[in-house]
């Protein structure tokens, strides 16, 4: 009777993932939970906008499994959702996992997909651990289920505002380019706070719309305060976007261009050595890291994929092993258990020793300063950018506003 | 006077959809001859015209010109083989000038060229930067008749050219379809009005339901009322 | 002063649009025909450019060979595909272009990976001009100069010449031009092709602007579907007088209201459309 009910539910279900485009060999196996192999689900855009990204992303979760090969005695497998880089299918298709016994999950790479992800999430004992911006994530919105592996706004600013402040310091007029969006504004008060405290003028700052692709009248808003400093906050194609049009207003060469929050090697490679040259960019990863395990990575990768690997595709890889080898070391792979290991645990990360500060669930990393290398000094093709430094910057779980049950 | 076959069309058919409007028309024009085509509205006299002139695709029978069958034929092969239809509407792009009217027709090998047309018709001459729409019905029958001409026919085939105009502008286009029949290019001519056709033609053919119904050379039509009362509803003049 | 600057730049903008839309509205027309997938051809010229600079063509040949590919490419496909929906209803046009469209974009995406490129401007343009305190690139300037040479051009073509001529007289009534021994039907792909390679320099053009990325034909071709609808199916000065309309304010809305920029333009296409259902300078 249970088996046959089983069954039909399987089959509903497969039917209406079929119907919604996921593929349903990984789901209908794991209806027989106990035994078949380990489900991570993938929930990424694979359509869309963003699907650059969650190609890239997608190949390093599967990389991660194929790495571990079997956890406790099961063969892991990754289950590819497309979230569509919206939250409400990211939700629902969610759901549908989770339905089918699914636990475990890596991924969301928009903020927006993410939050709703993590609540989801929460809500059925889950393990949701993302690399979405977000401050709210492991913020106001932190919740039991959720975990961080990418460093906020915060760090972010911290980590390429505060060195560059200290590499300048005749540089006094900072201009900021923001989009209008919760994450805009997160980077904008931290960056004002910093200029605050070190007493740089904000000479200005120009909003925009998360579609805008045109701008030119920001720039030139930009070159009439005659700042030191250009401050790009926005990121993705906007980021590339606003730099490919400042160097064409010729503002490289009338002062230090800045992006705060670059996604790194698919960025330089969309942009070109030209245009990145002597420009400073913030990044959660880079793949020149001199760490045991991102050297690993990068020569394995190489190998085997003939690529070297970016930021999506690597932020992919040490979230999905941070799950297999939580649910490794608690011996099951049930949420709680999971959530358990995974909280206060110290590992060797790709960017060298990471924590997961239990209080908040925020993985404690390294963000680095990058600066472009002119083409000409660049040793292979993907040498785009020397590591000028990093370190860790966090505000504590209770000034990012996390009150977790 | 008259003399080979330039055009034979035989037992054709055509259909609008599913409405068999022509059911096996078969007439004649030879060399140097002007033929009219009559009949009643709806008798498919148009629809001929544009059976043999390939916009409307005919289907069984034959359509030969010159001795080769161009029925399904494509319309532009047909007007470059020579055999030329001035559509009812008279065909003027009023997006277009009237010196751009008649340039576009322009064919190499024509006996008629733009300064022979200017030459024959003046008026097109004066007014030749107005747009296409702005001529007067008369005018707009001599630009359609003058890049009929321009595209050098081997065979003229004109459906209603003085329906609608003054009695001084017929006469103008009666004199103009004689003179092309001089000049060598054979006519089949649709028309309603009777004058014109017993003035101009050698021979007519009456159409009835979607079939030719009477044939007679012009003294013999002319004579003959029982006919034009029974197939045109019409009195002898 | 700022007003001045967004109203070249929203000029500059504007005639790439011109550009766009006026391939389009012609081939509307022409054909009758609804081209979805005429983004499509502003996406592949805009990759063949890039192509061509990445093998070390200079961006003065790659630019307009892009073009011709694309003008080319268009035809056949018009030729081979096209040509047997006229017929059918404007939906089935709507789908085959936009199925073609769509395969258009996983082909780039196949061929060039999913992450975009970026086109630099041509030695000679990578500078810019000032004027006191104003800044504008060089390149951008000549966008400018150069489509407006071909806007000139694309109007003495149809305005002046006998082929232009027959452009008009076939998109007024393709019976009569075949009355008078036109092949349409090579006509239709003449002009299907030449809207196309519009499209297609136009993409060229923008490249060093605005990069390569695979989603940009979508976009462009939204842009051009407003610009027509404002300007008039079928209307050389429609596609002008709309595209300028459309990139000055655009360009105006960034200082004013950037958020608000998008949404005054479909609102504004809204208003003509309902006062002016044909478009400024719309014939049936």
């Amino acid at each position: 009777m249970r088996d046959r009910r089983a069954f039909l539910k399987t089959s509903l279900t497969a039917a209406t993932l079929a119907a919604s485009g996921v593929p349903i060999s990984g789901f209908l196996r794991s209806a027989r939970a106990a035994e078949g192999p380990l489900v991570v689900g993938a929930p990424l855009p694979i359509s869309g906008a963003f699907a650059a990204n969650g190609k890239y992303a997608s190949l390093g979760a599967a990389f991660a499994a194929k790495e571990a090969g079997s956890v406790l005695g099961r063969t892991v497998t990754i289950a590819d959702i497309d979230t569509e880089g919206k939250p409400a299918p990211a939700a629902r298709k969610m759901q549908e996992a989770m339905a089918q016994g699914t636990r475990l999950f890596a991924g969301g790479i928009l903020s927006s997909e993410a939050l709703v992800m993590g609540k989801e999430a929460a809500k059925s004992d889950a393990v949701f651990i993302t690399t979405a911006g977000a401050d709210e994530i492991t913020g106001s919105d932190c919740n039991r289920g959720t975990f961080r592996w990418t460093v906020p706004t915060f760090g972010a600013i911290a980590q390429t505002v505060r060195p560059l402040i200290a590499q300048m310091p005749q540089a006094k007029r900072w201009y900021t380019i923001t989009p209008q969006y919760v994450f805009g504004e997160g980077l904008l008060s931290a960056a004002k706070a910093v200029f605050q405290e070190k007493g740089i003028e904000h000479v200005g700052n120009s909003y925009h719309s998360l579609a805008e692709k045109e701008f030119s009248g920001y720039l030139t808003n930009a070159i009439a305060a005659k700042p030191d400093v250009l401050l790009l906050l926005n990121f993705g194609s906007q980021s590339s976007d606003a730099l490919r049009q400042a160097v064409s207003f010729g503002l490289k060469k009338r002062m230090t261009i800045v992006l705060a929050w670059a996604s790194g090697l698919e960025q330089f490679e969309a942009l070109g050595a030209d245009l990145c040259e002597g420009v400073y960019f913030g990044a959660q990863y880079w793949h020149g890291i001199d760490s045991p395990l991102n050297k690993a990575l990068v020569a394995k990768v190489r190998e085997t994929a003939k690529m070297t690997p970016n930021y999506s595709f690597a932020g992919s890889y040490q979230i999905t092993k941070l799950l297999l080898d939580a649910a490794t070391k608690a011996g099951s792979a049930d949420g709680p258990a999971v959530i358990k290991a995974l909280e206060g645990l110290r590992y060797a990360g790709l960017t060298g020793e990471e924590e997961i500060r239990a209080a908040d669930h925020q993985v404690i990393k390294d963000y680095y300063l990058l600066k472009g290398k002119a083409k000409s000094a660049m040793k292979d093709k993907d040498d785009f950018a020397e590591v000028i430094q990093s370190g860790k910057s966090f505000l504590s779980p209770e000034a990012a506003g996390c009150k977790m049950a | 006077m008259s003399g080979p076959a330039a055009l034979s069309v035989e037992d054709v058919h055509g259909y609008y959809g599913k409405s068999h409007i022509l059911q096996g028309v078969s007439l004649e024009v030879r060399a140097g001859e002007i033929v009219c085509l009559l009949g009643r509205n709806g008798a498919g006299k148009t629809s001929t015209l544009k059976a043999i002139s390939g916009l409307l695709p005919p289907r069984g029978g034959r359509v030969r010109f010159h001795d080769t069958d161009v029925a399904g034929w494509p319309a532009h092969r047909i007007a470059r083989a020579g055999l030329t239809l001035v559509p009812e509407d008279r065909g003027i792009f009023s997006l277009l000038s009237v010196e751009e009217n008649l340039r576009i027709a322009v064919r190499r090998g024509s006996p008629w060229g733009m300064a022979e047309i200017y030459a024959m018709f003046p008026r097109l001459e004066e007014r030749r930067r107005n747009g296409g729409a702005q001529l007067s019905g008369g005018e707009q029958q001599m630009l359609s008749i003058a890049r009929a001409l321009l595209s050098g026919p081997k065979l003229l085939m004109l459906d209603e050219p003085v329906e609608g105009l003054a009695p001084v502008i017929v006469e103008e286009i009666v004199a103009q379809i004689r003179a092309i029949r001089d000049a060598g290019v054979p006519i089949l001519l649709v028309e309603q009005n009777l004058a014109v056709c017993t003035s101009l033609a050698d021979r007519h053919y009456i159409l009835e339901l979607g079939r030719v119904a009477y044939a007679a050379g012009n003294a013999e039509f002319k004579a003959d009322d029982a006919a034009r009362d029974r197939f045109l509803g019409v009195k002898a003049a | 002063m700022t007003y001045l600057f967004q109203i070249l730049n929203g000029l500059g903008l504007g005639m790439l649009y011109f550009l766009l839309a006026v391939g389009l509205s012609i081939i509307f027309g022409l054909l009758q025909f609804v081209n979805f997938a005429h983004g499509a051809f502003y996406l592949l010229g805009a990759y063949l450019a890039y192509e061509g600079v990445e093998r070390g063509l200079s961006f003065w040949v790659a630019m307009p060979l892009a073009a011709l590919v694309v003008a080319v490419l268009a035809g056949l496909t018009e030729r081979l595909l096209l040509r047997r929906v006229y017929k059918l209803p404007h939906t089935f046009h709507i789908l085959v272009t936009v199925g073609l469209a769509l395969v258009v974009q996983e082909l780039v995406i196949i061929l060039w990976g999913p992450l975009g490129g970026n086109v630099a401007p041509p030695e000679e343009l990578s500078g810019v001009m000032i004027l006191g305190d104003f800044v504008y690139p060089e390149y951008r300037l000549f966008v400018i100069g150069f489509t407006a040479i071909l806007a000139a051009g694309l109007w003495w073509l149809l305005d002046r010449t006998r082929l232009g001529a027959i452009v008009r007289a076939g998109s007024e009534s393709p019976s009569n031009m075949a009355l008078l021994g036109y092949d349409t039907l090579r006509i239709n792909t003449a002009v299907f092709a030449l809207g196309a390679g519009l499209a297609g320099l136009a993409g060229a053009l923008a490249a060093p602007i605005r990069g390569v990325e695979p989603f940009m034909g979508v976009e462009a071709l939204g842009i051009a579907f407003v610009v027509v609808v404002i300007g008039g199916m079928g209307s050389y000065a429609g596609a002008l007088a709309a595209g300028i309309l459309v990139g000055v304010a655009q360009s105006l809305m960034a200082t004013l209201w950037p958020e608000g920029a998008r949404l005054v333009i479909y609102l504004g296409m809204a208003g003509i459309i309902m006062a002016m259902p044909r478009g400024l300078f719309g014939r049936a």
